[in-house]
This record gives C-alpha cells, sequence and structure tokens, in this order.
C-alpha cells in the first residue's frame, strides 16, 4: 500500500514540476525563436522564422543604437560593481575586525539602510546632483554606488569576513602587520568567494536599474539598456497601441534577448553560489 | 594606547561608507521631510506651505488609489508566491531525478532583468499575437485582454510576480534542507499523513524564512515601478497606477516636488510601521530553534 501511495506521489510530483517547468521555458524558447522573425510572422503568430532574420539583430545594435547602451549599461555596472566592492568590504573589514566605540550602533544603522525605501533619497539627490552639474552624466548614477553603498552587501560581506578564522589575523599582526596591510593581503585575497557574490549581486541590481538612468540622464547617446528598452515598450504597450503591431517590436524582442544574456551567463557560471550561496547572505 | 589607534583604523575604513551614508542616505531622507512643507516645482521659489501637502493628498482619490492598487499587488501577490514556493521545495526536495535541472529552470525565471521581462510579457500577454491567449485558445478557451482590461491589467502583473517565484523557491529548499529528518521519521512512526507532517513539522521550522521573505518582500515589493512604467503607464484608467509610479509621475513629469516629497515621507513613515507590525507579531508565529 504505502509503495503504491509512494508512487502516485511521484506522478502527481512530477506532473506538476514538468507543468511549471514549461510554463517558465516556453516563453523564453518563443522569444528567442521570434527574435529572428519579421513582423509579419510575429502578428501571424508562427513559430518558426523562415528563414531566421538575424538581421534583427544587427539592426537594433546599430540603428537603434542598442549598441551603444550597451556599452553605458557595461561602463555603469562595471564601475558600480568595482566601486561598491570596495567600500563594501573596506567597511566589512572594519565591522568584522576591528573594535572601536559606536562599532555596534553604526552596524545597526548600516544594516538599515537596507530597508529604506529609494524614493525618499531620490529627490534631494536629484537636487544636489543638479547643484553639481552631474545630471545627464554616470556621476550621479556610480558614486551613489560607490559611496553610499547599501547595508545588505556590507552585511554580505561581513558574513564571509566571519569565517576567517581569527588565529590567521593574529600571526599577521605578531609579523608586524598594520590594518591595512591586514586587509589588503589577508583579508581581501581569502573574502574572495564573498567578493564574487558580493560583486554579482551589485552588477544584477545595477544592470537591471531603471528608476535611475530615467532620473538623471536626457541624451539618447548615454542611455543604458535597460532605458533604451524600456522606451522600445512604452512604444509597444497597451497605452500606445495602434491598429499595426508597434514597427520595431522585432527589434525590441531581439534587443531583450541580448539583453538577458549577461545575467543568464553569469547565473550558468556561478549557479552554485546561487543554488546555494544564495542563503549565505540571508539567514542569521 | 593600542585602542586608540585601533579606533582611528576602524573609522579611517568606515569612511568612505560613512561619508555616503550622510550624504546620500540620512541627509537626504531629512531633506525629503523638509520638502515636503513646500511647493516647489524646480523652476520657482519654494514656497513654503506648511502641512497643505499633506491635506491635499489626503483628499487626492488617485493616491487612494495608488495606495489600493499597490496593496492588492503585495497582498495578493506575496503569500501567493510564498505559497507557490513553499509548495515547488517541498515538491522538489523530494528529490526525484532531474532534481537539479527543474531547481535551475524555475530559478532562472527570477533573474530576468525587470525591463526585459516587461517587454517579454507585453508580447505574451498582447491578446492578438501574443503566446497566453495562443495556448489559451488550444485549450478553447478565449482570452482576455491582460494588459488593455481595467480588470486584468492588475492580475497581469500579479501572475508575472508568481511566476518569478524561483529564487524564494531556493531559499526554502535550503530551508527544508535543514530540517532533520529525524523528526519525519518519528512522525510516520506515530502514524502522521503527508499534511499532518507539512504543518506540524514543515511550516513551523520554515517560519523564521517565511518572516523574513515576508519583511524584505513588502518593502522591497511595495516600491513596484518596472512592470507599471514600461507596460502601462499607470493602467487602463489608473487600473495600475504603483504608489511610486504615482510619486515619480509627480516629481518628475509634474514636477511638483513637494507634493512628492509629501507622498515619499509616507511611504517612508509605512514601510518602517510595517516593519515593526510584522517584527512584532513574529513572536507569536516564529519559532526558532
Amino acid at each position: 500500500m504505502r509503495f503504491y501511495r509512494e508512487r502516485s506521489l511521484n506522478i502527481i510530483t512530477y506532473l506538476i514540476v514538468s507543468i511549471s517547468a514549461i510554463v517558465i521555458l516556453l516563453p523564453f524558447l518563443r522569444l528567442v525563436l521570434a527574435s529572428l522573425q519579421s513582423l509579419t510572422e510575429i502578428s501571424q503568430q508562427t513559430w518558426l522564422p523562415s528563414p531566421p532574420k538575424w538581421k534583427n539583430y544587427s539592426e537594433a545594435l546599430i540603428l537603434l543604437n542598442f549598441g551603444r547602451f550597451f556599452l553605458n549599461s557595461g561602463l555603469y555596472s562595471g564601475s558600480a560593481t568595482l566601486g561598491g566592492l570596495l567600500t563594501a568590504s573596506l567597511a566589512a573589514f572594519s565591522f568584522a575586525r576591528l573594535r572601536f566605540p559606536g562599532r555596534n550602533l553604526l552596524f545597526g544603522i548600516c544594516i538599515a539602510t537596507m530597508m529604506i525605501p529609494q524614493s525618499i533619497v531620490m529627490m534631494p539627490r536629484f537636487l544636489l546632483f543638479s547643484k553639481l552639474g552631474w545630471i545627464n552624466t554616470y556621476y550621479s548614477l556610480i558614486v551613489p554606488w560607490v559611496l553610499g553603498i547599501s547595508g545588505f552587501y556590507i552585511f554580505l560581506m561581513r558574513q564571509f569576513c566571519m569565517i576567517i578564522p581569527k588565529e590567521l589575523d593574529d600571526a599577521a599582526k605578531i609579523d608586524g602587520c598594520g590594518p591595512f596591510r591586514l586587509y589588503w593581503h589577508i583579508f581581501l585575497p581569502i573574502a574572495k568567494p564573498g567578493l564574487f557574490v558580493a560583486g554579482i549581486y551589485i552588477f544584477m541590481a545595477t544592470w537591471q536599474d531603471l528608476l535611475g538612468p530615467v532620473i538623471y540622464l536626457n541624451s539618447e547617446s548615454l542611455y543604458t539598456v535597460s532605458q533604451g528598452l524600456s522606451l522600445l515598450g512604452q512604444a509597444a504597450s497597451p497605452s500606445q497601441a495602434t491598429e499595426e503591431p508597434f514597427v520595431h517590436f522585432h527589434h525590441m524582442l531581439a534587443s531583450s534577448v541580448v539583453y538577458l544574456l549577461p545575467p543568464l551567463i553569469i547565473f550558468f557560471f556561478m549557479q552554485k553560489y546561487f543554488l546555494k550561496g544564495v542563503v549565505f547572505g540571508r539567514l542569521k | 594606547m593600542k585602542i586608540r589607534k585601533e579606533t582611528i583604523a576602524g573609522y579611517t575604513f568606515l569612511l568612505p561608507w560613512l561619508i555616503g551614508f550622510i550624504v546620500f542616505w540620512a541627509g537626504p531622507i531629512i531633506a525629503t521631510f523638509a520638502l515636503s512643507f513646500y511647493k516647489w516645482s524646480l523652476i520657482s521659489v519654494p514656497q513654503i506651505v506648511g502641512v497643505r501637502n499633506y491635506l491635499k493628498l489626503f483628499s487626492d482619490e488617485r493616491f487612494y488609489k495608488s495606495l489600493k492598487v499597490t496593496s492588492i499587488y503585495v497582498g495578493a501577490g506575496l503569500p501567493l508566491r510564498i505559497i507557490v514556493a513553499l509548495v515547488a521545495a517541498v515538491l522538489l526536495h523530494r528529490g526525484l531525478r532531474f532534481f537539479g535541472f527543474f531547481k535551475t529552470t524555475f530559478y532562472v525565471a527570477g533573474i530576468v532583468p525587470g525591463v526585459a521581462l516587461a517587454v517579454i510579457w507585453i508580447w505574451l500577454l498582447n491578446p492578438s499575437i501574443g503566446l497566453v491567449n495562443q495556448v489559451l485558445g488550444f485549450l478553447g478557451i478565449e482570452g482576455p485582454l491582460w494588459l488593455f482590461s481595467e480588470t486584468w491589467s492588475l492580475p497581469s502583473m500579479i501572475l508575472i510576480f508568481i511566476w518569478q517565484s524561483g529564487p524564494a523557491m531556493i531559499i526554502y529548499i535550503a530551508g527544508l534542507q535543514g530540517i532533520p529528518s529525524a523528526y519525519y521519521e518519528a512522525a510516520k512512526l506515530d502514524n502522521a499523513g503527508i499534511f499532518a507532517r507539512f504543518f506540524y513539522i514543515t511550516l513551523p521550522l520554515l517560519t523564521p524564512l517565511i518572516f523574513f521573505n515576508l519583511i524584505v518582500g513588502i518593502i522591497n515589493n511595495f516600491q513596484v515601478f518596472v512592470p507599471a512604467y514600461v507596460m502601462t503607464q499607470g493602467g487602463p484608467n489608473d487600473a495600475t497606477l504603483f504608489y511610486v509610479l504615482y510619486l515619480y509621475q509627480n516629481a518628475f513629469d509634474s514636477f511638483k516636488f513637494g507634493y512628492a516629497a509629501t507622498m515619499a515621507t509616507l511611504l517612508f513613515v509605512l514601510m518602517m510601521g510595517l516593519a515593526l507590525i510584522i517584527f512584532r507579531s513574529s513572536r507569536s508565529w516564529v519559532h526558532y530553534e
């Protein structure tokens, strides 16, 4: 009896899980196929492009300027990640390894910044950046990530810090190692996994960022991919709907495929970190 | 002497973050609060108006609409996502074949960048050329107008939200792996069925995780912006007018900075209040080891 129950449970499980998997994968499949179709094929809902229109991609990248947008997003995400990791690791090291009055209070405040909504800080920042002449430049996007990095990443890095055995510290100190050298030569190399995980998170967050670019960037040549794609999306959205499908629909699909690629690639390379290490920063 | 040196080192390492915190977090929060008492359109001189912005806000229909829309999104979407993620986690935890493949698949849906997600679903949910209605058509159902419809646009967004339950599921799987199988053995000996085992062992032991996801989820998702900005710009007749979208429109489309600051201050208070309430109430239903 138990055996049959177990068996039918397994079948039900497979059924539910497989249907869910199809619900997830089918859109992706259709997306890639449709990105290679012409406008007419898309409106007729055919499944296979015949022949595949690779020029959708080259047109999107060159004519519609998405190539430029990718460079911009790369600049933004790359700089924010490097700078943010520097600030976060410095702070994490300080919180984890050094003792000073007010440390716990400051750490508490640090964590609290995780919960602060963007909207309560966005207007004064805008005003500040206007005064500094940083509107329509990448300074207004990158600097808050570097100097004002959210407590989440500091917390994450500190968790990785706590694992490092104190004996290592002590050994180095006996050799006359000052705090900065301790940080640079001992802590950082060992904290590499932490840097990786936090770095991936920062990259993903900046890659997706829409509110920032939309508020601060005005010239098309400066747009990020998220911004450029959002404009195509708005033009294709119900509020702008016309009889014919939006004229750049196929370009929009192609651009979104390319936009998806970096996160997907990062995910596939770092799978083990995501599927297990995600919990690391969350629990405790 | 040694301690003083360490104190200096400590603060030096913190310096970049400290500067950033004051300039980009603490300062702006206070400034936004102060701004809410002014009327300012950037080009003109700011005029102090006291609590008039708040009074205007509380008699603004669209403000209430935006609160309602966002609350429905979070209030329906988050619990649904938690349920879906939990069920999926429990199912996958049985460790059947291809378990890794399914895990990866579900997770991937969660790393699609927001704008791409919005664009893809504009296409999928299109009543005439989209996949969703095509599939429904195969099943003999005539699909609704989705994003074009006042009744279906918000549910569409909730559906998309649930579609991305993968990452939450992974967290619950990790949580499940932390439950000693001895508990289940003991329960089976006492003849406890699947549902009993779930409700008396699994669920109680997972409450810290659920609780954490709930807090972070409410705070993050109450600020939902991208789907509405890209897909509906507030939806047919304000049906998807999310709070932060309305705030953004007031600040950067209408240039009513004072009014927007009022909305922001309120949001901040609301979020902190919610977090506090959940935190307090958690004592009654979260079981730590």
